[in-house]
């Protein structure tokens, strides 16, 4: 049992240790990919343009609520080296794209709006091979520097000192120290908790031989000695056995579940990588060898104390309870009434979990001491036995089941914290969904920033049927509304002779989501030709009715206009900027999961150590009774119910503090009860699950043998 | 009839013999001693009399039933009804009083609660013990072993098993545990084994059996004990 425990202690450390190797190795490989793929820019107006191959631009896309992005490239030397991942240069009006772009739906009509599919890049030029984008070829004589288009001399670019990317900066999910300090939390502690009960199970008749040949006059260096010959090899092996695997998964390609992040093996596959994979691996082993010898540090060490286990406060842990209750329903108050500040809100959300997570140990404590106290009540009543020893363990000697019981607490309430920050949704998220929902495509923003006026001025001569075009001028947020007489009745339901303040048109005017974002002195004013040419934003409205395609807007622009200027839903980039912070924030519901699995893990053998442990003291019950019922009273008693009634208590305070923030509108989680009551289901199934194998545990190593005789 | 009948029993542990060819008999109302030096086999014969471990030949029937062929769940309702032991370190469960102590085997075997408690209540006070409701614990030495036997005599068993019940007791609270023992046959009706290698103890029985090598070297039927 406990060379198992060994090696599987040694598997779970070698593995987050590797878990580190991968992410620096991963991460380089990914800076390194993305340093070189992205374009050696040089500025025109120095000597070295002259060494230009081609013309580059680039711009931010959105398909669906999901980014893109586009690069363009105009070949002028047709001879130099073509980007990474590419055959060829892409010739004009052909596109090349991502494989994950072209997975999504709605991408030959988003392909279509460039240019006509010519390929696919390869993986090996990607950050990532979720990365979402595309090369467009343009004719070079249609490229119009200096607007916007500069000249590269090839690709490939120093990687940057900060960590970050260039062009696949969207996909690294933070930096690579939020990567490592995220291990730490979710990887490295509950990593080390785990390996400690690991190891714990059997300690105790380890201690008991351990002092037997002490007193025999066994030195420190005979124990140690002995315990290194029992843990080594099934050390060696667990971490052996993980470390092979990690070296043999360089060949393939793995996909972080639930954030969906794909790591190529080969990222971490080089020299340096398996090296340090393998140094880890014997770091684990040795680090098995070295808890096991600090836990029986008495035997091992002499010097050394003990230390003892947290115990749970009397009868001050109710105030405790009282005030975790408090702190939940102040932080739900606070949350349901003031929703507009996040940072705050932010604040006291976290202050107050971090709080209610202190406090649940002594306050699970008490709860179980006072649990032992009734059932001990109800055993005496009904005359059963089993039940009754349980209880009085519990009431008696909470420490153990406080231990895991809190752990259990601690999951649920953690886990559902996770999930609702993971899914949190700032109140311009919300504004978004909502003006999206009012705007229904009827009107669109061109931006025309990076065009020449000429360009402007062909796109008002010649607009696509159907559309009007409102020009919204002015520095920082647009304060004039211009537009031919057609647009402005379709708008504004009149044609003005002479500017009018915007607010004079607020009752009237059509819901046009666009009039939402403009300066509160704007005002209305009648223009033609030349005056709205001047304007470098503007709104397509629809003037029959129908929405407005993007796509065919973005067609029919790039017609007059190459490349295309960005048409845009109103607030699209806060929708997508949003959408992207909730991609990034599925880590936390990795975390979240990891830690509940961890936990469970955690608790269950936590129980049946100390289910075992306390068996052996009551030798007496299965020296009279045998029976299984008897032994499955006594560990439902002992674990069970103390389990199911801390994960109802954890539940409640996971509701009660994930509440307020989950019910407001556009949430992406309406309500936390989906992922409490899974928790509850987990909880009340691991409940069942290790009493059941407790039970069979102390039916099968023959209580009664432990006594004695 | 004999209360507990060891017929021709041998054991042995791989290729170790413990115990040899070993036949004895106690009837009601008697006492018998087994005695003998570590080793010998004391514990092996205890741990197969009361069933726990099946002999490798013969066989052990405690009250006219043949324990050492039932199954273990069996084996353990035969001596929640028939058998009452008193262990070496009192076993008793550290977090439960001494009453819920002394009832534990009346609850194990279906009675009620109320019921159970006040029959350990009986025996205790009987027994001399003044804190019933004090956790097992914070009893001291000789309190623990009376419990010990309270619990041993709640169900009103056949035959009482001491496996060295004074061996952590100083010579007053000893001679007052053995005068409760011993006193046992004739109060209780029960039969009385004592196992121990203390001759203050096991020269109070009605009988002395001694294991050497596994074997038993010297009988001497009294009255209700000796060998079949």
């Amino acid at each position: 049992m406990h060379r198992a425990a060994a090696a599987l202690t040694a598997a779970l450390l070698a593995l987050v240790g590797a878990l580190f190797v991968v992410v620096d190795q991963g991460y380089d490989a990914r800076i390194a990919r993305d340093a070189a793929r992205t374009p050696h820019v040089v500025d025109p107006s120095t000597p070295a343009a002259q060494d230009a191959v081609a013309w580059y631009t680039w711009r931010g896309d959105a398909l669906g609520v999901l980014d893109a992005q586009v690069l363009y490239l105009a070949v002028t030397d047709p001879g130099a080296p073509p980007p990474p991942g590419l055959p060829e240069w892409p010739a004009a009006g052909d596109v090349w794209a991502s494989p994950a772009l072209l997975e999504l739906e709605g991408s030959q009509a988003y392909v279509a709006r460039y240019g006509s599919l010519a390929g696919v890049i390869q993986l090996a030029s990607l950050v990532d091979d979720g990365e979402r984008i595309a090369y467009v070829g343009v004719r070079a004589e249609d490229v119009t520097p200096p607007h916007h288009w500069v000249p590269i001399t090839g690709f490939g670019v120093e990687p940057r000192a900060d960590g970050g990317g260039y062009l696949g900066a969207a996909l690294y999910h933070g930096t690579k120290r939020s990567l490592v300090m995220g291990l730490v939390l979710f990887g490295v502690a509950p990593a080390l908790v785990a390996a400690i009960a690991l190891l714990s199970l059997g300690a105790e008749e380890r201690r008991r031989h351990l002092a037997q040949v002490q007193a025999m006059g066994g030195s420190p260096r005979q124990l140690r000695a002995a315990l290194l010959r029992v843990f080594l090899g099934p050390a060696a092996v667990g971490s052996g056995l993980v470390t092979l695997l990690l070296v043999a998964s360089t060949y393939c390609t793995w996909r972080v579940p639930i954030a969906g992040i794909s790591v190529p093996g080969a990222d971490y596959g080089s020299l340096t990588g398996i090296g340090a994979l393998l140094a880890v691996g014997l770091l684990a082993a040795a680090a098995v060898v070295a808890l096991v010898l600090w836990l029986h540090r008495a035997a091992t060490l002499p010097r050394v104390g003990q230390g003892s286990a947290p115990r749970p406060v009397g009868a001050r842990g109710l105030w405790v309870l009282l005030l975790c209750v408090d702190l939940a329903l102040a932080n739900w108050g606070y949350a349901f009434f003031y929703t507009t500040d996040p940072s705050l809100a932010s604040f006291i959300s976290l202050s107050a979990c971090a709080v209610a997570l202190v406090l649940l140990v002594p306050t699970m404590g008490v709860v179980t001491s006072g649990l032992g106290r009734v059932l001990g009540a109800l055993a005496l009543r009904t005359g059963s036995g089993p039940v009754l020893v349980g209880a009085r363990e519990v009431q008696h000697v909470p420490r153990a089941t406080t231990r895991i019981t809190s752990v259990i607490a601690m999951a649920i309430v953690l886990s559902a914290q996770l999930q609702v920050w993971g899914s949190q949704s700032a109140p311009s998220f919300r504004e978004a969904v909502a003006s999206d929902r009012v705007n229904a495509d009827l009107s669109m923003l061109v931006d025309l920033s990076t065009e020449e006026r000429a360009a402007r001025a062909r796109l008002f001569d010649d607009r696509p049927a159907g559309t009007g075009f409102v020009a919204l001028g002015g520095e920082g947020l647009p304060d004039r509304v211009l537009g031919d007489c057609e647009v402005l009745v379709h708008v504004f339901g009149e044609c003005p002779e002479s500017p009018k303040p915007l607010e004079a048109f607020r009752g009237a005017a059509a819901p046009q989501v666009w009039l939402w974002g403009l300066a509160p002195d704007a005002v209305v004013e009648r223009a033609d030709g030349d005056a709205l040419a001047e304007a470098t934003l503007l709104a397509a409205v629809s003037l029959d009715g129908r929405p407005i395609s993007q796509d065919a807007l973005l067609r029919e622009l790039g017609q007059r206009v190459l490349p295309p200027p960005r048409v845009a839903i109103p607030q699209e980039e806060t929708i997508v900027g949003a959408w992207l912070g909730v991609d990034k924030a599925r880590w936390y519901a990795v975390g979240g999961l990891l830690a509940l699995v961890i936990s469970l893990a955690l608790a269950a053998l936590s129980s049946l150590a100390e289910v075992e442990k306390m068996a052996a003291r009551h030798g007496v019950v299965a020296f009279y009774g045998a029976r299984r019922r008897h032994f499955l009273s006594f560990a439902l008693t002992l674990v069970g119910v103390p389990a199911a009634v801390a994960a109802a208590l954890g539940a409640c305070v996971a509701v009660l503090m994930s509440w307020a923030p989950t019910s407001v509108p556009g949430a992406v989680v309406r309500m936390p009860f989906d992922s409490v009551l899974l928790m509850l289901a987990v909880a009340a199934v691991y409940s069942a699950g290790v009493s059941v194998v407790a039970a069979l545990r102390i039916a099968g190593r023959r209580g009664a043998r432990a006594l004695s005789v | 009839m004999p209360v507990v009948l060891v017929d021709h029993v041998s054991h042995s542990y791989g290729r170790r013999q413990v115990l040899d060819d070993v036949s004895l008999a106690v009837e009601a109302g008697h006492s018998l001693a087994i005695t003998g030096k570590t080793g010998s086999g004391k514990s092996t014969l205890l741990s197969i009399m009361i069933g726990l471990e099946r002999p490798s030949r013969g066989a052990v029937s405690l009250a006219g039933v043949e324990i050492s062929r039932l199954s273990r769940r069996r084996a353990a309702r035969l001596r929640l009804d028939h058998l009452g032991m008193v262990f070496q370190a009192g076993e008793l469960i550290p977090t439960l009083t001494a009453r819920e102590n002394a009832a534990l085997p009346l609850m194990l075997a279906g009675r009620k609660g109320a019921e159970a408690l006040d029959r350990a209540d009986h025996l205790l006070s009987t027994l001399g013990v003044d804190s019933p409701d004090v956790v097992a614990e914070s009893l001291s030495g000789g309190e623990k072993q009376r419990v010990a036997i309270a619990r041993a005599l709640a169900n009103e068993p056949a035959v009482v098993v001491a496996d060295e019940p004074t061996a952590a007791l100083d010579e007053r609270t000893r001679d007052d545990v053995c005068d409760l023992l011993y006193s046992l046959p004739v109060t209780a009706g029960c039969a009385l084994v004592v196992v121990s290698h203390d001759a203050a103890v096991s020269g109070r029985a009605d009988r002395a059996l001694t294991l050497d090598g596994g074997r038993l070297i010297e009988s001497a039927p009294v009255g209700g004990v000796g060998l079949p």
